[in-house]
């Protein structure tokens, strides 16, 4: 246990506290969105712009943990692979579990940050209005959500160098964004794009965060599609890693 | 003593090139052991087969009578590899503490700082150390666990002349304290002052297993620096002198064996003036070892 605390310790150092990336991105940016898109851009009935403001916290809570779970896990492990962490993790007794769950633990803590910088401006800038309960359930759904984004962002820092690894977490995180409807309604794109973009876990996320926003009907289809794709993820880089395991460098 | 790490006929190839070829090795504990060789001649992979980094396609290994990378085995090893660890966005003394927190007795911090020799950029993030200190941090991280086994590889490369004679010092001490160690160098006067037994690696095969005094005395080659009357193509004649060279009044014979030679040129010695015979370095016989396989030399044996 002393061994995850220290990891645990560390990364939320290096992740949180000295990282500019996570204010910039994780933080700065959805909430930059959410008041442009709130404030600025917004036009409709004061109803419906209340209604919108709600519809929009949801989204961005969901997009902030997108990039949160993609961006920045994918980041930490290309960087730390750049730098040789794997193999000090393998010629030391250090347990590679506790290096993952330290980060997990440390995007969790990211993600109830995020959710919460923007469930602070919907309330204080937008006047919406919450119990503590749905408060502490959206922040909860945000972290239980990063989950699967979490392993992509794992199976994205796989694929190479931290370079080519943040152009691909460009080719995944926007498009997912998109399909799943987090800056758009999902309604506005074509039928067979809304039957894929249902699948994603991203949807799966904003959904569960209208149920408890707008009293939404619960659906297990969302629960469903989140354990899938965490199962799905768990097993793709399982066996990715035992490929990889006998790494060969040679002399 | 007993055996801690024991490799039996392993052999490892990357595709179609053959990296370790049938090594059989034998370390016992206390030993610090050179391990020289060419570029490519297989040190870095006999290493990563000791840690448990790669697996042998052949053959057994057994460090500390157990598989290599089982978590026995890495409490006490310590591995300073070439490429230096990094830790982004953590300072130097936090790199130490989260390295020390993976080992059930690590040793001290402020033991690992007078080691290292980092103790003024403990607050210093790592990204901010020179291409040295990076060096003496890795010393440090192998250190961490205050392992029985240590594994140096390549480990005063970057290091200034200060900080190489400070790291040597350390070596020093660990020797005192017991401690089993492996070390790769290009440096080979550094590997001669420290090791007390040396491997030479070429092409994946052990070329000589043994002590510097076994190998100095198998390769007991020399330079025979003189002024001479005579010619020095009459030099040539004798089978002990490989070249013969003439710079000014000073000739200069490699040959190989000084000793020998110095007994077939008494009924001419009067006429060989200002003689200095000098017995060729490490770095002239790890040369001749591994670029003639010694034979220049009619006694070379070697032990593996």
């Amino acid at each position: 246990m002393n061994q995850l605390h220290t990891q645990t310790k560390y990364a939320i150092k290096r992740e949180l506290l000295r990282n500019p990336r996570f204010f910039l991105f994780n933080l700065a940016m959805p909430a930059f969105f959410y008041i442009l898109f709130t404030k600025i851009l917004v036009q409709g009935s004061a109803t419906e712009k209340q209604q919108f403001n709600l519809n929009y916290m949801g989204s961005m809570i969901a997009y902030s943990v997108l990039i949160s779970m993609i961006f920045s896990v994918s980041a930490f492990l290309a960087e730390d692979r750049q730098e040789n962490m794997p193999t000090l993790l393998a010629i030391t007794p250090a347990k590679q579990l506790y290096y993952y769950v330290g980060l997990m633990l440390t995007m969790t803590v990211m993600n109830i940050l995020s959710a919460s910088v923007i469930l602070t401006i919907a309330t204080i800038i937008n006047g919406v209005h919450l119990t503590l309960s749905s408060l502490l359930l959206i922040v909860g759904l945000s972290a239980l959500g990063g989950l699967p984004l979490m392993l992509i962002g794992v199976l994205v820092a796989k694929s190479g160098r931290p370079s080519s690894v943040n152009s691909l977490c460009n080719l995944v995180v926007f498009p997912m964004a998109i399909i799943s409807g987090l800056w758009w309604p999902i309604g506005l794109l074509p039928h067979w794009m809304q039957q894929i973009g249902k699948l994603m876990p991203t949807y799966a996320v904003n959904s569960l965060l209208n149920v408890v926003t707008k009293q939404m009907h619960f659906n297990w289809s969302f629960i469903v599609i989140l354990a899938g794709w965490t199962a799905a993820l768990l097993i793709i880089i399982w066996m990715l890693s035992r490929v990889k395991n006998d790494r060969s460098i040679q002399a | 003593m007993s055996s801690i790490i024991e490799l039996k006929n392993v052999s490892k190839k990357f595709k179609q090139l053959s990296a370790i070829s049938n090594v059989n090795l034998s370390v016992d504990e206390g030993e610090i052991i050179g391990l020289v060789g060419e570029n490519g001649a297989g040190k870095t992979t006999l290493i990563n087969l000791i840690l448990g980094l790669q697996k042998p396609d052949t053959g057994q290994i057994k460090v500390f009578g157990t598989n290599p990378g089982t978590t026995v085995c890495r409490n006490q090893i310590g591995a300073m590899l070439q490429e230096n660890v990094s830790i982004k966005n953590l300072h130097v003394d936090e790199s130490f503490q989260l390295v020390r927190s993976f080992y059930t007795h690590p040793l001290s911090l402020e033991k690992l700082f007078t080691i290292t020799g980092l103790s003024e950029f403990r607050h210093h993030n790592m990204s901010a150390l020179s291409g040295g200190q990076r060096r003496q941090l890795a010393f440090g991280i192998a250190l961490a666990g205050n392992p029985r086994v240590i594994f140096l590889d390549e480990p005063t490369v970057g290091l200034d002349s200060i900080a190489r004679t400070q790291f040597w010092q350390s070596i020093e001490q660990l020797r005192h304290q017991g401690k089993t160690i492996f070390v790769t160098s290009h440096y080979l006067e550094e590997i001669e002052a420290v090791a007390e037994r040396l491997l030479i690696l070429q092409h994946g095969k052990i070329k000589f297993d043994g002590s510097l005094d076994a190998l100095t005395s198998l390769y007991s080659g020399a330079t025979a620096t003189f002024e001479s009357e005579l010619a020095v193509n009459y030099f040539k004649t004798s089978p002990l002198v490989l070249e013969a060279k003439k710079h000014g009044d000073k000739i200069t014979l490699k040959l190989s064996d000084g000793d020998l030679w110095l007994l077939e040129s008494q009924p001419f010695l009067d006429k060989i003036h200002r003689l200095s015979l000098m017995p060729n370095s490490l770095n002239e016989i790890f040369t001749d070892v591994t670029q003639t396989g010694g034979r220049n030399h009619e006694s070379a044996t070697h032990a593996n």
